[in-house]
């Protein structure tokens, strides 16, 4: 039997040095048994390396930023629809999500599917929301406290013992050992970020994460446990290991079914030396080193563009243990044309 | 020949990496009429820049939020936020439509009292009220809501200098997950001082405490953080009528709803992220009702609702003074409208936009205002088409404190017009003179 | 004072400078324009061409030709190397 034709889009193709998961994803996808895929490639910005990969996308489109407004975006993705027709289309930003998730039913009644988390889903989740999801599914997490104001730092400190990890809502992790210190990355993070900057305790022990994917009625229908093996200044993972570590993937079916979680999503945890496991966030998305999960034997982009195309998947439970990851940079020769292409036609 | 569309020629440089907009396909909103008056037409009759108010707007956004309230609860009063926009025309729109006055000093009383308001109807906030301030508002019975101790006390004096009796509530802050927490004003909740406060106020021969109040903020964006204020406020209703088994009669919410506007710095448009009077009314009243309170003695909920009440009605109507570019190339622009009339473009990405059908090609701009002054900036960086010297544009959603807070600063304050339900326009605020301006001023003798 | 010759316009509004590495975009006015600039042509003889093929008047049109002029300047598409040269 031939494999079935599909159209996919998807955005992330930033293949920089703090990567997408769009290019990860293609490659997944493009493995796949069961599909033979067109892609259009979706990118913000005319150098995001995917553009420029040989062989990688069938299409490509530039699309407006969602701060410039949803209706925006998705007018533009509707006009790619129109000459591209999408089957599924894969977000990998967590910026655009939101412009998504609310704008999933309009894409859905012209034939795009998405498989995305539901607002509620989406915002339980938020950093500074993470203790009392803690408390509300009986996961561990690192106490914290948000800050709204340098008038809180006495609070904190009668709290917490330093060091402690300083956050921005949505991005920024710095670690700060005295008073001063917390008070520069509070007011780093809070002209950036915005309020409240949050402030964990600090957990120690290895970075472990996990690659899951839920189906949206509980079941997890694969999750594979890395651990970082290396980590850039940009705290990315450059390299990283499969983990047989039961643990994590209970911790992760105890997520993904008490929530319901609805699409990709990587866990981030802090495994201390006594075994025990915080969450310290969670991602909406999946992550950039998915491929890790394909090459361990679990295609989570294929099975993610299943469950958007309505079909039936299984949970997978096996990977291969021990498989690494080693990412690498490589320079690409281009020529102007397509970057001129990019610029001025906004699609190539 | 017929002779080719002209469009103002630009070069615009492809930054690597982020894309500028410019040459994107623009869609790019036009406002060329209010209420169905041509922009152009306001501004020849009222002069450039000028505020316009729309009457239709403010009644359907009141009634909007009211019905979101009504349908869910049984007992609703808005009092109308003073501060927030005290024309008289304004507040008749809102007294007319059944609010009350919320007041925070002396000057906002009176206003509220020569346009009619009943005293009894007259909520009293602020940290700032003088003994005069308080007499007046005993002798009108309005209810003051206590912000601190010391309040308290010079009331208990005054009640018994007066010999009268005062109604009385008082201003709760507590933590509702908020940031920043605002806890300068009014008892605090968790340490137990509100809790203190009831009881004094309960022994207090000349007070009568008929309800409790608090303001938990400005853009409130989480419509939990209301639910939270309002299962503490219950808490604290239960516990009063548990120790002196009296039902106080009213909680006040406070305003601190979020207005379409967007901040500065949120990714997102407000007008897609802002909760509706619904989400708000939904947590509000769902915990009010689930409360211990029992149903037969739930308390009147009051708000006091602001800018989500009146952004979105008031325009600011300005002219295109010059286009320059800056020493680097960038693009700026000068319009005749500066800080000093916009005091929320200090904490907005106010809306600007057209007044007709300009240009294709949007670039990325720095509008100014006309102050000689470097703060003047309404907009940093925003995506605009070519507009030319003595184009007309419109600043949306403008209705909120900026008629309250703006400042004479070396030229005359505009116009202010209001568009009425039949369409036509009245001034009501007159532009100021120098006669204005020089009336208060004395030279010494 | 001429057009930078690593300068190189397409047909298509999209220009690059070799000497910078940098790249632009022309709106399809600022092409139309640019290549009358890199003919050669002067001021009032580009005005007039403009004027009767397009619809705007005189003064807009020179108006935004400064404007245009000083960005090709900014950019190093046209150098000026005295700053009391003027065009
Ligand atoms: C006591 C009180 N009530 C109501 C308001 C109106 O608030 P908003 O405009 O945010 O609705 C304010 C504004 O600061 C206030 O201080």
């Amino acid at each position: 039997m031939g494999k079935q034709r599909i159209r996919l889009a998807v955005t992330g193709l930033n293949n920089t040095d703090s990567p997408g998961p769009g290019v990860p994803f293609i490659r997944g996808v493009k493995e796949s048994d069961i599909f033979d895929v067109h892609i259009i490639g979706l990118v913000y910005e005319n150098l995001e390396p995917g553009i420029y990969m040989e062989g990688l996308c069938d299409r490509i489109f530039q699309i407006p930023y969602p701060s410039s407004g949803s209706d925006e975006l998705i007018e533009r993705i509707e006009y790619i629809h129109q000459q591209e027709k999408i089957d599924v289309l894969v977000p990998n930003f967590d910026a655009e999500l939101f412009s998504f998730m609310k704008n999933e039913e309009r894409l859905r009644k012209q034939g795009i599917q998405t498989f995305l988390p539901t607002l509620t889903q989406f915002q339980e989740r938020e950093k500074h929301r993470l203790p009392e999801y803690g408390k509300k599914y009986g996961i561990r997490v690192p106490a914290s406290l948000n800050l709204g104001s340098l008038g809180q730092i006495t609070e904190m400190e009668d709290k917490f013992d330093y060091p402690v990890m300083v956050k921005g809502q949505f991005y920024d992790a710095i670690q700060a050992g005295n008073k001063e210190q917390v008070k520069q990355a509070f007011m780093k993070i809070s002209a950036k970020w915005g309020l409240p900057v949050i402030v964990q305790e600090f957990v120690s022990g290895t970075e472990v994460n996990v690659v899951a994917l839920g189906d949206g009625k509980g079941n997890t229908v694969g999750a594979v446990p890395m651990r970082k093996q290396y980590i850039t200044d940009k705290g990315k993972a450059w390299g990283g290991i499969t983990l047989a570590d039961e643990k994590m993937l209970e911790l992760t079916r105890s997520v993904i079914g008490q929530t319901k979680w609805r699409g990709g999503m990587e866990l981030e945890l802090i495994k201390t030396r006594a075994g025990e496991y915080y969450l310290v966030e969670i991602n909406p998305r999946i992550p950039a080193w998915v491929y890790l999960a394909v090459g361990a034997g679990q295609n989570i982009p294929e099975a993610l563009v299943k469950l958007a195309l309505g079909m039936e998947v299984k949970p997978m439970q096996a990977y291969k243990i021990g498989k690494m990851f080693v990412r690498y940079s490589y320079d690409m020769i281009v020529d102007l044309e397509k970057f001129a292409a990019i610029s001025m036609n906004k699609e190539i | 020949m017929e002779k080719l569309k002209y469009e103002k020629p630009v070069i615009s440089k492809i930054t690597a990496g982020v894309p500028s907009k410019f040459g994107l396909p623009a869609r790019q909103k036009i406002i060329s009429e209010i209420d169905g008056i041509p922009v152009s037409k306001l501004m020849e009759e009222y002069g450039s820049p000028v505020f316009v108010f729309s009457e239709n707007t403010i009644r359907n956004t009141y009634a909007e939020a009211r019905q979101a309230f009504e349908t869910r609860y049984p007992k609703v009063q808005f009092a109308w936020s003073y501060k927030t926009n005290y024309l008289d025309a304004v507040c008749n729109i809102f007294h007319d439509e059944g609010s009350w006055a919320e007041v925070v000093s002396g000057f906002e009383f009176e206003k509220a009292l020569a346009i009619g308001v009943s005293g009894s109807q007259i909520l009293f906030n602020g940290p700032e009220k003088s003994e005069k301030d308080l007499t007046l508002a005993i002798n009108h019975n309005a209810c003051v809501h206590i912000d601190h101790f010391d309040e308290l006390y010079l009331l208990m004096e005054i009640t018994q200098k007066l010999d009268k009796k005062a109604r009385v509530a008082i201003r709760v802050n507590m933590d509702t997950g908020i940031y920043p927490m605002w806890d300068r004003f009014g008892f605090n909740y968790e340490n137990g001082e509100a809790w203190n406060a009831i009881n004094r106020i309960m022994l207090a021969d000349r007070l009568e405490l008929i309800g409790l109040h608090t303001h938990i903020g400005t853009y409130i964006m989480a419509p939990s953080a209301y639910a939270i204020a309002a299962t503490k406020l219950a808490n604290l209703l239960v516990a009063t009528h548990s120790k002196f088994g009296h039902w106080l009669k009213y909680i006040d919410l406070g305003g601190g709803f979020a207005s379409k506007n967007t901040l500065k710095g949120a990714y997102m448009p407000g007008s897609e992220t802002c909760p509706t009077f619904d989400d708000y009314a939904e947590a509000i009243t769902n915990a009010l009702i689930s409360s211990e309170i029992p149903h037969e003695n739930l308390p009147t909920l009051f708000l006091e609702t602001g800018r989500a009440l009146i952004d979105d009605a008031g325009y600011l109507l300005t002219t295109v003074l010059a286009n320059k570019r800056s020493s680097t190339g960038r693009r700026n622009m000068v319009i005749d409208a500066g800080v000093n009339l916009l005091f929320t473009s200090f904490w907005y990405n106010l809306g600007v936009y057209p007044s007709k059908s300009p240009s294709e090609y949007l670039e990325e701009t720095t509008i100014y205002g006309p102050l000689c002054m470097n703060i003047d900036v309404i907009r940093d960086a925003i995506n605009f088409p070519h507009v030319k010297t003595g184009d007309q544009l419109v600043i949306e959603r403008v209705g909120a404190y900026n008629v309250t807070q703006w400042m004479q600063f070396i030229t005359y304050r505009p116009n202010v017009v209001l568009i009425d339900l039949e369409g036509r326009s009245h001034v009501i605020k007159k532009k100021e003179d120098l006669e204005t301006l020089k009336n208060k001023e004395v030279k010494p003798e | 004072m001429e057009i930078v010759k690593e300068v190189k316009i397409s047909e298509n509004g999209f220009v690059f400078n070799s000497k910078t590495g940098d790249s632009f975009n022309l709106n399809p006015t600022g092409l139309a324009l640019i290549k009358l600039i890199s003919e050669g042509k002067e001021l009032d003889e580009i005005k007039k061409e403009f004027v009767s093929a397009y619809e705007v008047d005189d003064l807009t049109f020179e108006k935004d030709f400064y404007e245009f002029f000083t960005l090709l300047k900014h950019h190093q598409i046209m150098v000026q190397s005295d700053p009391l040269e003027f065009k």
